[in-house]
């Protein structure tokens, strides 16, 4: 699982929670991909995305050194290298292949295993 | 227009009557006119051209001769030369005119003589003669006045012009003409003799009529102050000088943009025809090009068309689609091969910059609609020796031109083509990507696995491009998917199996047990090196639509949700806790929970609501969807008051059913409450699964009792 897929769950659908977003990410191991870094690219996902949450899950997992803060960050050009790379690292190589994603309103904890989250749960949770 | 006589002798023409005559007076004046029109008294009225028709007179009749002088007789030839031969009746008119100015007003007998000049029927005479009141078919007087009194001047007060006349000159009627109105729009007018007097007022008229008693000329022209026919008071238009050449075209740079049309022939691939153009489409829509100008030339009954395209566009599209086989740019065309021949000839200009020796070429031959024919290579021969190609080398395998004849045959056992097209080669599509994705070498399939070409397809109408955030709710192995990470957008999956989604248990594959520790829908990814594209595969219930962040952050949706023949729908519904799901004091993490069935049409409709509420606005979904194709409408599909349907290509699965690729747009933000809705639920009864087979029972039915039909008395 990519970074960047925290970046676009919620736990929503369980019973009584009203915005289950973010969740909290907690990693034990991870994978780094390796790719070229296409500045375009990044240009047009970080529009898409929700980058104080990215950054806040990044900043969890101890990724957020060099990482430009969501406050600072206005545009892609201005970045410095190191900046750019980590954002690259973040967006696109980080890969998370055991950890949890935890529901901020019930505590509810959603395993990741093999690099899959596991959004199922009890016929009851479920509203 | 009204008119009096003052009469008076007629006036030869260049001989203006002199304004020293004795002053006007109407008693005085009228006695020779009088006489000469045999009619009596007082200021002599009559309309602009009194009757049109003719009547015999003393004075007016085809016996009394008319000619030219001899002066005038030259001013006839001068007229007749402007015309050229066979058109010497445009003279008509100004030899009427030159008649009526020599005699004074124009007899039938004049007439006659130009038609006679002219060698025309007197019909034609007498119709402009009669038609134009500028020519008078009964003597005038020396002052003939003429007022328009057509409703523009009628309106600019035409009525006191003539009041004016009247109490200056005696009564006279009106009579009104249209056919001088369109010289006389927002002026009243007074013509007397060849000058025109516009812009009066009753005391106008007074000092006008006053000068000519005094035996002047009154000055023509307009008496408000006007010098023509501009706007009284000022300009009220155009007063600004002229914008110059190139105003309100775009500007320079702009223009410099528009890239010439090439003229190309497309060929495209006779499979999956229904899904031709909507892919064309989607690839224009994904990247911000018109297709109208494509998708009017391009249908579906023929592999070739030839179209004017930018070149832009061209590699475009070759870049993404699977149906667009390839495009050459036009050379020459012909029915036959000796046509062919023939015009390939003429164009020996074309192949100037391809002729050099750091060039090298072929010509290759591709039958299109049947097999390749014997003696191939001679006719593909024959053309490459006619081509103007001295300088370049010829090289078959890799050539720098490939020049390519295509021979189109629209019947698979015609003897000799249809048509035959000469292009240069431009490029190929992509369908060799359904090679390269193919399902055999592929590590990790389920058994709905997409075909690759149809997946590519499906990108395609989906307008998926890089960068876009593209999921598939119902993603399996991922094999929609990947095409999307092809073309460069970021993709994520859910699936609520947990034996697909962690790649256990029983392979797909014929003749493999079990699914091996490398599978995995990772592992596609890694194999055709998209990794970083591949965001996850989540496991979860795609009816849970909660799961995704609840903003409008998808830019494409593609999916082939689970219709009950290879793979059931299941979600999980809600149900109170039971004590034995776990063992006391153990995490509810190894209870699995149990699966209901989800019904067809809701899955569908659960798709295209979350597609509505998570798509962007101008984002895709496209999925398939099953039809029994004869109760197939319109009435069956999904419909949402936020989502467009923009394309409907159907694939043939039997004889009697049919999956079809649904894509919709979205056009707006979804308000409260707004749902899918089916008019008509193809599914309320049965499963798509049942209902395939009751037809197959129903089938056999009428094959055992052939003769038990409910028509049969």
């Amino acid at each position: 699982m990519k970074l960047l897929t925290h970046n676009f769950l919620s736990s929503r659908f369980l019973k009584n929670v009203t915005t289950g977003y973010p969740l909290k990410l907690t990693i034990e191991e991870k994978n780094v991909v390796e790719a070229e870094i296409d500045v375009n690219f990044l240009k047009n996902v970080m529009v898409k995305i929700d980058y104080a949450v990215l950054y806040e899950a990044a900043k969890s997992v101890g990724e957020d050194e060099n990482l430009p803060s969501p406050n600072a960050i206005v545009d892609i050009d201005s970045l410095n290298e190191q900046q750019l790379k980590q954002l690259h690292r973040v967006l696109v190589c980080l890969d998370v292949v055991i950890g949890s994603l935890e529901c901020p309103e019930t505590g509810r904890i959603f395993p990741i295993r093999d690099g899959i989250p596991n959004l199922l749960v009890n016929e009851d949770e479920v509203s | 227009m009204s008119q009096i006589v003052i009469p008076s002798s007629s006036a030869p023409y260049l001989t203006p009557p002199p304004f020293s005559l004795p002053p006007l007076c109407m008693n005085r004046l009228i006695p020779s006119l009088a006489r000469a029109a045999s009619q009596s008294v007082a200021p002599k009225r009559f309309g602009s051209s009194g009757l049109a028709v003719h009547r015999d007179t003393e004075k007016n009749n085809a016996k009394i001769k008319f000619e030219f002088t001899p002066e005038n007789m030259k001013r006839v030839d001068a007229i007749m030369a402007i015309y050229p031969e066979g058109h010497k009746a445009g003279a008509l008119m100004p030899l009427l005119d030159l008649a009526q100015r020599q005699y004074g007003w124009l007899p039938i007998s004049a007439m006659h003589e130009v038609a006679r000049i002219l060698e025309i029927p007197r019909m034609r005479a007498y119709e402009v003669a009669t038609f134009y009141t500028m020519y008078n078919r009964q003597p005038t007087g020396k002052y003939f006045l003429q007022v328009c009194g057509t409703t523009p001047c009628m309106l600019r007060g035409a009525e006191t012009i003539i009041e004016a006349c009247e109490k200056k000159l005696g009564p006279w009627p009106s009579i009104y003409d249209h056919t001088l109105s369109r010289f006389t729009m927002l002026s009243c007018w007074l013509r007397i003799n060849d000058d025109y007097y516009e812009d009066l007022e009753p005391k106008d008229v007074n000092d006008i009529i006053d000068e000519l008693k005094a035996g002047k000329r009154p000055f023509p022209g307009p008496r408000s102050g006007r010098l023509a026919a501009e706007p009284n008071g000022g300009l009220t238009s155009l007063t600004t000088p002229p914008p110059g050449p190139g105003f309100r075209l775009q500007p320079e740079e702009w223009r410099e943009q528009v890239a010439p049309l090439m003229k190309c022939v497309l060929l495209f691939s006779q499979q999956h025809t229904d899904f031709r153009l909507a892919e064309l489409r989607g690839i224009c829509r994904a990247h911000d090009i018109d297709a109208e100008l494509l998708t009017k030339t391009v249908g579906v009954e023929r592999a070739i068309y030839v179209l004017e395209a930018e070149r832009r566009v061209v590699d475009l599209l070759l870049s993404r689609s699977m149906l667009l086989k390839s495009a050459y740019e036009w050379i020459e065309e012909g029915g036959e091969y000796e046509e062919l021949h023939r015009r390939i000839e003429q164009r020996s200009g074309f192949f100037e910059p391809y002729n050099t020796a750091d060039l090298s070429f072929s010509v290759r031959l591709r039958p299109v609609g049947r097999k390749k024919g014997v003696n191939a290579l001679g006719r593909a021969r024959e053309v490459g020796e006619r081509l103007p190609m001295g300088d370049a080398p010829v090289n078959l395998d890799a050539p720098d031109t490939a020049f390519t004849i295509l021979e189109e045959y629209l019947h698979e056992k015609a003897p000799a083509p249809d048509r035959i097209y000469f292009g240069r080669l431009l490029g190929h599509g992509q369908f060799s990507l359904k090679n390269d994705f193919n399902l055999q070498d592929r590590i990790y399939i389920g058994n709905t696995t997409m075909d690759p070409e149809l997946s590519f397809i499906q990108a395609n109408i989906t307008a998926v491009k890089a960068a876009d955030i593209v999921i598939d709710p119902f993603c399996g192995t991922g094999g929609l998917l990947i095409p999307a990470a092809k073309f460069g957008a970021l993709v994520m999956g859910s699936e609520i199996n947990y034996q697909i989604a962690k790649a256990v248990g029983r392979s797909s594959r014929a003749g493999v047990e079990k699914r091996g520790a490398d599978e995995s829908t990772a592992a596609n990814f890694k194999q055709y090196g998209l990794t970083e594209k591949f965001l996850s595969v989540v496991m979860g219930d795609a009816s849970r639509h909660d799961m995704w962040r609840a903003v409008e952050f998808v830019d494409a949706v593609v999916s082939d949700p689970p219709y009950g023949i290879r793979e059931k729908g299941r979600k999980i519904g809600f149900k109170e806790r039971k004590e034995h799901w776990t063992l006391p004091g153990s995490e509810h993490l190894q209870h699995f929970p149990e699966k209901q069935v989800y019904s067809l049409a809701s899955v569908f409709s659960d798709l295209v609501d979350l597609s509505a509420s998570r798509l962007r606005v101008g984002g895709r979904v496209s999925f398939w969807f099953p039809v029994i194709r004869d109760e197939y409408c319109a009435d069956v599909l999904p419909c949402h008051p936020a989502m467009r349907l923009v394309e409907n290509c159907e694939q043939t699965l039997t004889l009697k059913t049919s999956r079809r690729l649904l894509c919709y747009e979205k056009v707006r933000s979804p308000v409260d409450g707004e749902h899918t809705q089916t008019v008509k639920d193809q599914y309320a009864q049965k499963t798509f699964h049942s209902l395939t087979h009751n037809i197959l029972e129903f089938c056999t039915d009428k094959v055992l009792h052939p003769t038990c039909t409910p028509h049969d008395p």
